[in-house]
């Protein structure tokens, strides 16, 4: 009897220790019409929010669901959902930069069978052309995103009556208003170690110099004379930057704008000018919005090269509801959804919009109609965040040290030539 | 007599728990390791690698031994100090003094916080510009310093020829100082605690009799309390050293994962979760266990001569 009660209470507590995750909480069903994003906390997702509650409004019958989660250790989750094989989810949010690693595992929809299908999607209405950006993997196009985002260059109009057209002319305006009565620093940028931000910027000017990471031809080309100069602009700003500048990412940079502590933020995303002008700073009129410096030609022009990246929505191949999210989809990215979207701290970045007649009067439009016109995507490769973890060693490297800038980069080359021969 | 076997069985769903959440994944970890494996080919066949993961964990990976060195750097900076401070404040809180309780609970404060919050509040200490110590430098007229910079520290950086050999070789940055100085903040009164315990516990007799011999308090201390202690210190030094090989938290508060203060579990995450390769990750898992099992070993053959 003893033994048998013992055998009993042993299957008793298995039980209660395994049933509980035995089993789906929810079933999702084929063909539902409840959408779920799994979203970042963000200005761009409490746009997309606002845009979802108009969706509901003319689609009673379907419902959006946000699964929101804050930006510390979001790609990850993202990627780690995505690989398991997750249907928990229909679109999700992600940076452009981070989706071919993603579509070449096979776990994102395309989008080119709903977009040429009549039934599903009004291509007139829709204005393809007018959406410059198209996220393509192997010929398929995986992602148009809801916001583009660009650098610009903020700086006191209070004070700076003049903003620099060269990195020269920054480096002398940051070294003129280092240590005033109006701001501690001269300038600032996003450098901060491990985040996505600082290889993006330093792009910027590396670009600018007619350098390049990857060449066009695939080769990696860090190390080159272009490069050196764009780490020199760095090497030079670095008195009039705050002394722990590699710990400054978006929300710190734009913590010393508010605070007014710097001059001049540049190259800075665009979304700060819609985030300072919505923040209680007593700043918040006093910056000006131009096109970032760049590299005076032979024939007197400026070479600008802004970087760009999106946030889009991806569709989840195990999605259960592919023909709602579409929907939803083509909604968000519609004329319509960018309008809405814009007035609730979203990126328009359609031309049609951006130069409408509406928005003549703020400098903010015609300065972003000019940087998307100038601006570029990082190569789309799939070895993508591994690639930003060098240059991330790098960019560090270059602000936090005296080692010599050659140095530095053949060290870059050698670990980026190293990575490359791993994907090929 | 019939053998009660009840005891056993009821052990088994623990014992199945514990295999379950350790045995099973370090095996699974053992056996991931020796593939190609990245969110590229997780979905599909896994190249099987052999032990080319090790390999270029150890030939290829640019920061695995910038980060095991640093690791071991970390374990050196953060362990000596805080046995030695903690068995100073043991000794020092063991004599009777008025006050003497509410000293020890305010030096108790800091265990009770948990390592995340306590990064948090220094990170905002540590600030720049609007820290509550170089606010407070400032006040008194000293330069405000770059706590969280990854700068290397002016006293060694500046030495002719060698500053910028040593700062790389011996972590002699600010971001290093800052985040040995919170580790040591939370977990020197724990060692205290231990030592403080241990203290308490030690035969008055002994002491009575070197009193009556004439042996002064640094006598006593040193060929008494000490050699009594010898267990407890090695108990100490033991559950520190794998609280420091595994630390994790407050350097990703302080830093993320910046190359200056990256250690070996912060570059685990790193390329678990940030750069995506699980097989190379599993191979490092592979290796930071052998690591552990290494030092505990040493810690204890160490603990157990001193005892002999």
């Amino acid at each position: 009897m003893k033994k048998i009660t013992s055998v009993l209470l042993l299957l008793a507590i298995t039980s209660l220790v395994f049933a509980t995750g035995s089993k789906e909480a929810t079933q999702k069903q084929e063909g539902g019409k409840t959408i779920t994003i799994l979203s970042v906390t963000s200005p761009e997702t409490n746009a997309l929010k606002v845009l979802a509650k108009k969706f509901k409004e003319l689609n009673p019958d379907y419902d959006v669901v946000f699964n929101e989660q804050g930006r510390l250790g979001y790609f990850t989750n993202v990627t780690t959902q995505l690989v398991g094989g997750t249907d928990a989810f229909d679109l999700i949010q992600d940076n452009t930069t981070y989706m071919t690693e993603l579509a070449a595992a096979g776990t994102l929809e395309p989008w080119d069978k709903y977009l040429n299908n009549p039934k599903l999607t009004d291509l007139k209405a829709y204005d393809l052309a007018d959406l410059p950006i198209k996220l393509t993997y192997k010929g398929k196009i995986y992602c148009i995103p809801t916001d583009l985002s660009s650098q610009v260059y903020y700086y006191r109009k209070d004070f700076i009556t003049k903003p620099a057209d060269t990195w020269n002319e920054l480096i002398a305006l940051a070294k003129k208003n280092t240590g005033t009565a109006s701001t501690k620093y001269g300038t600032i940028l996003t450098a901060m170690t491990g985040g996505p931000e600082a290889p993006k910027i330093f792009d910027t000017v590396i670009w600018s110099f007619g350098g390049d990471v990857i060449d066009k031809n695939g080769k990696v080309a860090i190390n080159s004379d272009a490069v050196k100069k764009a780490a020199n602009v760095y090497r030079s700003l670095k008195p009039y930057m705050p002394e722990d500048i590699t710990t400054y990412n978006y929300p710190k940079v734009f913590d010393a704008m508010k605070s007014g502590l710097v001059a001049q933020a540049v190259p800075f995303w665009n979304a700060a000018w819609n985030n300072i002008k919505l923040s209680d700073s007593k700043f918040k009129d006093k910056y000006g919005i131009t096109l970032i410096p760049g590299v005076r030609q032979k024939d007197g022009s400026i070479r600008r090269t802004p970087q760009t990246h999106g946030w889009g929505l991806v569709m989840n191949v195990k999605s259960h509801n592919k023909l709602a999210a579409w929907k939803f989809l083509v909604y968000a990215t519609s004329k319509e959804g960018f309008k809405i979207r814009g007035k609730h701290g979203g990126s328009i970045y359609r031309p049609s919009l951006l130069n409408a007649p509406e928005n003549a009067g703020d400098p903010y439009f015609s300065v972003m109609a000019k940087t998307y016109s100038l601006a570029r995507m990082e190569p789309l490769v799939p070895y993508y965040s591994k690639m930003h973890e060098i240059l991330n060693q790098m960019v560090a490297d270059i602000l936090t040290t005296n080692k010599p800038i050659e140095n530095i980069l053949a060290r870059t080359e050698k670990n980026l030539i190293n990575l490359k021969a791993k994907y090929e | 007599m019939k053998k009660d076997n009840t005891k056993y069985y009821l052990t088994l769903p623990a014992a199945f728990l514990l295999i379950g959440t350790t045995i099973v994944p370090i095996l699974y970890m053992l056996y991931t390791s020796l593939f190609r494996l990245d969110p590229v080919v997780f979905n599909k066949t896994w190249p099987f690698v052999g032990l080319q993961n090790f390999i270029d964990l150890f030939t290829k990976d640019p920061m695995f031994w910038s980060s095991l060195r640093r690791t071991l750097t970390f374990l050196i900076y953060t362990v000596t100090p805080q046995i030695f401070v903690g068995l100073f404040l043991a000794a020092l809180l063991y004599r009777e003094f008025k006050g003497k309780r509410f000293v020890q609970t305010i030096l108790l404060f800091p265990i009770l916080a948990t390592p995340i919050v306590v990064a948090m509040v220094w990170k905002y200490f540590f600030d720049f510009d609007t820290g509550f110590l170089n606010v407070f430098l400032q006040k008194i007229g000293l330069q405000p310093q770059p706590w969280l910079s990854t700068r290397g520290l002016p006293l060694f950086a500046n030495i002719p020829f060698v500053g910028s050999w040593l700062v790389n070789k011996f972590n002699l940055t600010y971001a290093f100082r800052t985040i040995v100085f919170v580790n040591f903040w939370q977990w020197t009164p724990f060692c205290f605690l231990v030592l403080y315990s241990g203290m308490t516990s030690l035969p008055a007799e002994v002491y009575e009799a070197a009193g009556i011999d004439g042996a002064s308090g640094w006598q006593a201390f040193r060929h008494i309390t000490l050699p009594l202690l010898k267990r407890i210190i090695w108990a100490v030094v033991f559950i520190r050293v794998i609280d420091c090989l595994k630390v994790y938290a407050q350097i990703w508060v302080l830093f993320g994962n910046a190359e200056s203060t990256r250690v070996i579990n912060i570059h685990l995450y790193t390329l678990g979760f940030t750069t995506s390769e699980y097989g190379m990750t599993s191979a490092l898992g592979v290796v930071i266990i052998m690591l552990i099992s290494l030092f505990v070993g040493i810690t204890i053959k160490l603990g157990g001569k001193k005892d002999a």
